[in-house]
């Protein structure tokens, strides 16, 4: 199908806002910082440019954001911490188990 | 060792016995560690640091909270002084070299140096799709994944990460407890999100990983 002449029109002035923004490279940082802090209004704007104009950067905001959800923890019960599968070795159990049996004895 | 009635669980909800407490909660404060501090050893220690810490301190355990929330709770404090222990001799050197495969991201030979060149792009990882594989995680798979792209990490930015995105604190507290300046902290973020963002469409999202003998490769 023929594109239309809005969409020419819109890639013309990606191309031309994209020769003049910052590169990818410079832009990163920004978007981690707009995770930890306010930008300033030109950051803001240089941001919501370079995001219209950059594909592969919308994804690597929206992929830190899920990121940043998926590594949250779940209510951590015991149900998470059996699918984690990660337990004490049966040495460890007793290391600590005599460590704390010591514990015991001098106290009481 | 401990008294054969002990697994008997009404008697185990009254259990004030710290070795009572190491049969309930053992493997659950260690799964905890370890998912933090990503070391075994250390994760042991921790563990075993925290029990002796609640046995000398049975008497601020005012049952307000449960035994395992306030188990946690001291566990929690190990695991940063632990970090904070770690963050004062830091690997400079793996610091300042990771930074530089940064830049390869970004080589390009066209007019577009500067930006994602095609080997590192982002790829798609369905995350617009309803029917994406996120969707459906399997806690543990991933788990397995985001360690090992921690262990990729410096140690000290991973431990910050964790604290970050794992735990949600604040910066304050993060540069605190690792007495960093606040810049340092924005940039350990930058490159723990650039390094992990890749690795885990590196290994989940591209590796095969559906089964049917494929995961094998």
């Amino acid at each position: 199908m023929e594109k239309g002449i809005g969409y020419r029109l819109k890639l013309r002035a990606i191309l031309f806002l994209a020769r003049r923004l910052p590169p990818c490279k410079t832009m990163l940082p920004l978007f981690s910082a707009a995770r930890e802090r306010p930008l300033t209004m030109r950051e803001k704007i240089t941001t919501k440019l370079h995001l219209w104009t950059c594909e592969a950067c919308r994804r690597y905001v929206a992929q830190i954001e899920l990121l940043s959800a998926m590594v949250k923890p779940e209510v951590e019960d015991e149900i998470s911490a059996a699918e984690m599968s990660a337990k004490l070795s049966p040495e460890a159990r007793d290391r600590i188990k005599a460590a704390l049996e010591a514990a015991v004895s001098r106290k009481n | 060792m401990i008294s054969e009635t002990a697994i008997d669980e009404a008697a185990a909800r009254q259990a004030s016995d710290p070795l009572e407490w190491f049969e309930l909660y053992g493997d659950y404060l260690f799964a905890y560690a370890q998912r933090r501090v990503r070391e075994s050893s250390a994760a042991e220690d921790l563990v075993q640091e925290t029990f002796l810490a609640a046995l000398s301190a049975t008497g601020n355990f005012a049952g307000k909270s449960s035994e395992k929330t306030w188990l946690t709770g001291i566990l929690k404090h190990k695991i940063y002084d632990y970090f904070g222990k770690r963050s004062r001799q830091p690997d400079l050197t793996r610091e300042e070299a990771d930074f530089s495969g940064y830049n390869r991201m970004f080589e390009r030979s066209d007019e577009w140096d500067g930006h994602w060149n095609a080997t590192h792009a982002p790829a798609d990882w369905g995350e617009n799709n309803s029917a994406s594989p996120l969707r459906d995680v399997e806690a543990g798979e991933f788990q397995a994944v985001f360690s090992h792209c921690l262990r990729g990490l410096p140690e000290r930015v991973a431990d910050a990460f964790v604290m970050r995105e794992v735990d949600g604190l604040t910066s304050r507290e993060i540069c605190g407890i690792l007495t960093i300046s606040v810049n340092n902290y924005w940039t350990m973020m930058h490159r723990a999100r650039l390094h992990l963002r890749r690795c885990i469409e590196v290994n989940w999202f591209v590796a095969p990983k559906n089964g049917g003998g494929q995961g094998a490769k």
